[in-house]
């Protein structure tokens, strides 16, 4: 199957939600100018219709080759490590997250010597740490020990 | 309006050769270095991570850590391509049709020689014209009315989504995403929620800062890891003299003129950027010919069976390289006159400068004159340093290209996290940048380019506001935007974009 073909009706029913999505944004009487709704409006049927050209008219990317590329495993493994740090980001010490990020990532980019996977993203953290929380004033969550 | 005076400019470069001042844009030169030379990650990249550092810094500070990486990394794109035939971004794809060639036939000296010197030239030219138009352009800009700011946004949208990329769906469908995004929160006309899902984060809109990280920096990142880019071994090289660079510029001085004006032209219009730029002027200089038909940015093909010509492989690398550079000083120039990004870090540079409590547009020359002066001090000490540390690392350039992307990519999913927080110190946006980094990766994969998106991010609210109060201006008659002059050749110079690129991309289909 063609991947354009794919993302070509992907769009047109992203459009078809932003389109309805966008009806249900309050209308306020006595506006001296066009609604809310208008530009969310527009802007679907210009997804809609680029959906439509595209689904209609692909280039000659091939489906399955494309999904082989999205969800080469280290890039899909690479992508959950970082949802994760981000998502853990206000709970967990940045520097044991940081470690744990860079060391993790390391192992899954291919890293398999025990002293890079240790020092390597120790350094990271304590340089990143030192640099945003001392050189910038940001105050970075830490647990207090 | 009159030109900056010589005195504060003369004050201006004072000001910037204070050596604390001149560290920091050492360290931005550094930084543009890394983040143009290794691949993948660009100077839009590295100046999106950068940004939210300048949280704390003063203006000076900031820009010289900004522009010097903004500098230095439209150039260092150069040494991958010249090296490994893999470009830094995508405005060094030409550089790498020629300068791969030079280096496999044991001139990488020459090619790299050439690319640092025609960037610093590049650099120069654009400097004069942003010192000489960019005055006078925003006493123009001041007669703009939201008609003329709606007519500009859309143009800058349009332009780049007809650039980037192979498809001009794709192209319109990525702005359209981007300036999607651009509305969410509250109305800033009526004062309504719009697409918030609830949540109370997303009342002020989609944060700048952190969209730009994820869209060039983490959907960047995810798809390095999952290409496995290998370097193919060069031949010995032979060194090149600084002289003989010369005397290859003196013969060139006319091409790297054009080229120049080329890259600064490209650079002015809103929206474009440096890939357009550097092929336009490589395929003035006839070097591409035998090219032609890989006259499409993207990554460059192996080396041509041909055998080098060694005069034409120089043009090739002085014009792409010359015109990409040049852009930097073009494509601030209606950022600083109109508040309308030239290209993509100058879009990210926006954000920067609203961190310094300055919001970029006609004003931002007549009331900060001594600021506009320290931004044109500071290009230019750049564009000196880059020429310095260029040429005399230029031997060490190719280990930049040594750091193991295990280590690389790691590194940079910190900056980003780092980075997203740092702006707001909110966690929320951390997570936003993930989720709308690992969603931008995927469009990528589908052949969307990111730089219609951001732009749509930036000009999309830009756009919308100046539509809507247009109409309110003027009785909601919408021929105020072909019956006013400026707006008029905007809307036309627009269909005449649209028309070419379909034009051009219809003949495209009809040879291959």
């Amino acid at each position: 199957m063609n991947a354009d073909r794919v993302a070509g009706a992907t769009l047109c029913v992203a459009a078809l939600g932003v389109a309805l999505a966008a009806a249900t944004i309050e209308v306020l009487p006595g506006l001296p100018t066009l609604s809310a709704r208008f530009f969310p409006w527009l802007l679907a049927a210009v997804l809609g219709a680029s959906g439509l050209t595209l689904a209609l008219r692909p280039g000659d990317g091939d489906l399955r080759e494309t999904l082989s590329r999205l969800f080469a495993a280290r890039a899909v493994a690479l992508a959950a490590l970082l949802l994760l740090y981000a998502l853990s980001f206000r709970h967990v010490d940045f520097r044991i997250g940081t470690w744990a990020f860079v060391a993790s990532s390391m192992w899954v980019l291919g890293s398999r010597r025990a002293t890079e996977l240790l020092l390597v993203p120790a350094l990271v953290a304590a340089v990143v740490y030192t640099t945003f929380r001392y050189g910038f004033s940001v105050l970075l969550p830490v647990w207090t020990w | 309006m009159d030109l900056v005076a010589p005195a504060t400019l003369a004050a201006a470069l004072v000001a910037v050769l204070d050596p604390a001042i001149l560290l920091w844009i050492l360290a931005g030169v550094a930084a543009g270095l890394v983040f143009g030379a290794s691949p993948g990650l660009t100077a839009t990249t590295g100046v999106a991570l950068a940004t939210p550092l300048t949280f704390g810094t003063g203006f000076e500070q900031a820009m010289a850590l900004l522009l010097g990486l903004y500098c230095a990394g439209y150039f260092a794109g150069s040494v991958p391509a010249i090296l490994i035939n893999t470009p830094g971004a995508p405005g060094n794809a030409a550089t790498a049709l020629d300068g791969h060639r030079l280096a496999r036939a044991g001139r990488a000296d020459l090619a790299l020689g050439l690319a640092i010197v025609a960037s610093t030239l590049g650099g120069l030219l654009s400097l004069l014209v942003l010192t000489l138009a960019a005055p006078g352009l925003a006493g123009f800009a001041l007669e703009f009315t939201s008609v003329e700011y709606f007519s500009l946004g859309l143009f800058g949208v349009v332009c780049v989504a007809t650039v980037s990329g192979r498809s001009l769906a794709k192209g319109i469908a990525g702005a359209a995403i981007g300036m999607l995004l651009g509305a969410v929160g509250i109305d800033e006309v009526g004062g309504t929620t719009r697409f918030t899902l609830g949540l109370s984060e997303l009342q002020g809109g989609i944060p700048l800062i952190p969209a730009l990280i994820a869209f060039f920096a983490v959907a960047e990142l995810l798809s390095q890891a999952a290409n496995r880019a290998g370097a193919a071994a060069l031949p010995p090289q032979q060194p090149q003299s600084l002289r003989g660079l010369g005397g290859h510029f003196v013969r060139n001085k006319w091409l790297v003129l054009k080229s120049a004006l080329i890259g600064t032209f490209v650079g002015v219009l809103p929206g474009t950027g440096p890939t357009i730029a550097a092929w336009l002027a490589y395929g003035q200089s006839g070097a591409g010919e035998r090219s032609a038909a890989r006259a499409e940015p993207g990554p460059a093909p192996h080396p041509a069976q041909s055998p080098l010509s060694e005069p034409q492989a120089v043009r090739g690398v002085i014009a792409s390289e010359t015109a990409n550079n040049a852009v930097t000083g073009g494509a601030l120039v209606p950022l600083l006159t109109l508040g309308i990004p030239g290209d993509t870090v100058t879009a990210v540079l926006i954000g920067a400068l609203l961190i310094q409590g300055i919001d970029p547009g006609p004003f931002f020359i007549i009331e900060h004159a001594d600021l506009f002066a320290r931004i044109l001090a500071i290009l230019l000490v750049s564009a000196l340093l880059i020429l310095v540390i260029g040429l005399l690392a230029r031997g060490y350039l190719p280990r930049i290209l040594a750091i193991p992307p295990r280590i690389l990519l790691p590194v940079v999913g910190v900056l980003c996290v780092t980075g997203a927080f740092a702006i707001n110190n909110a966690p929320f946006d951390v997570g936003l940048a993930a989720v709308l980094g690992i969603g931008g990766y995927a469009l990528a994969r589908f052949g969307f380019a990111m730089a219609p998106l951001v732009l749509g991010v930036v000009l999309g609210p830009i756009v919308e506001v100046n539509l809507r109060n247009a109409l309110a201006a003027n009785d909601m008659d919408p021929s105020v935007f072909v019956t006013r002059p400026i707006s008029a050749v905007l809307l036309g110079a627009l269909v005449l974009t649209l028309g070419f690129s379909l034009l051009r991309r219809r003949r495209r289909a009809a040879d291959s």
